[in-house]
């Protein structure tokens, strides 16, 4: 499992700073916890579906060789993204 | 353990790519796919592995039909014919998560050892080629299949990957196409030919010419 979620998180890095970058404008124009959650699961199934049908589903098969699938690498993307969103709310509630 | 996949259809915009096919790998053995551009050789593979669903597939490892995707049995490793790390990843991190040792690769490329840190784009085609070809190899699984692996490879590496394929294939079933067919015919045990849609299993060289995927005399 831990080996699942370490893969899982090599491939999140390559999105991380544009999510900071979303996330930060999402808390500049105030936008309400649940619906930023949603324009991220929007964002995600986007992403997803660009890999899957405009070809980029090739550049998954290094994830694939170790036995997780595009649905599941997208879904636990999306567990540590949301993590992260929380994170960045928590802060700006609390700090800012 | 073998693997057999038959009774393939794919169809892509309407047109029959595959339709005759029946392919055998086995422990032990080093299966040779050969055919011309655009004879369906990446499809089947990627049938195979699982990652394109064609109308109808039966694929079976040992006589026990297999229905899901072959990648979820974490028993294959597939290299595709473009590019198989992420072009920002450092090459001890794909070693780690694939679970093969970075100071075994280097005893049988001294000539990597600075890379280590490298990004995967930071490497040459031909290099980066190597290290995909290693990592498939040596990660653990039964079935390993190399799509158009020796591209852009120098000679030097050559020699050291075919004597590391002649070594696996003793632990796995290997599958392996190419269109530098000379490397492809001597490593092969079997070899099938890939024309029409269909496999033709080729147990005399001279069908090669027959079946016009080579030029009269080339062999």
């Amino acid at each position: 499992m831990l080996s699942t979620l370490k893969l899982a998180f090599s491939f999140y890095l390559k999105f991380l700073w544009i999510s900071v970058l979303i996330n930060i404008l999402f808390l500049v124009f105030g936008i309400a916890f649940p619906v930023a959650i949603f324009y991220k699961l929007i964002l995600s199934l986007l992403v997803l579906w660009t890999y899957k049908i405009v070809g980029k589903g090739e550049k998954l098969i290094f994830y694939q060789n170790l036995k997780l699938s595009s649905s599941m690498l997208f879904g636990i993307s999306f567990f540590f993204d949301t993590f992260l969103l929380i994170i960045m709310y928590l802060i700006r509630w609390n700090f800012l | 353990m073998t693997f057999e996949i038959d009774n393939i259809e794919l169809s892509i915009d309407g047109i029959p790519v595959l339709n005759g096919i029946y392919l055998h790998s086995k422990i032990g053995k080093i299966t040779g796919i050969l055919g011309s551009n655009g004879t369906g050789k990446s499809s089947l593979l990627k049938i195979l592995f699982g990652s394109l669903q064609p109308q109808n597939k039966l694929l079976r490892i040992d006589k026990k039909a297999y229905l899901k995707p072959l990648f979820q049995s974490g028993l294959v490793k597939y290299l595709p014919q473009h590019a198989l790390i992420p072009k920002a990843m450092l090459m001890g991190k794909a070693f780690h998560l694939y679970r093969v040792d970075w100071l075994n690769f280097t005893s049988h490329f001294p000539e990597f050892s600075k890379h280590k840190n490298a990004r995967a784009d930071e490497l040459s085609g031909g290099e980066i080629r190597v290290v995909e070809i290693y990592l498939s190899l040596k990660s653990e699984s039964k079935l390993v299949m190399l799509d158009e692996p020796f591209s852009h490879i120098a000679p030097l590496f050559m020699a050291e990957l075919k004597q590391l394929l002649n070594g696996e294939k003793k632990e796995k079933a290997i599958i392996l196409t190419d269109h530098m067919y000379r490397p492809v015919i001597e490593l092969a045990d079997e070899l099938y030919l890939l024309k029409n849609g269909c496999t033709k299993r080729i147990t005399d060289l001279q069908d090669l010419e027959s079946y016009r995927y080579l030029n009269p005399d080339t062999l």
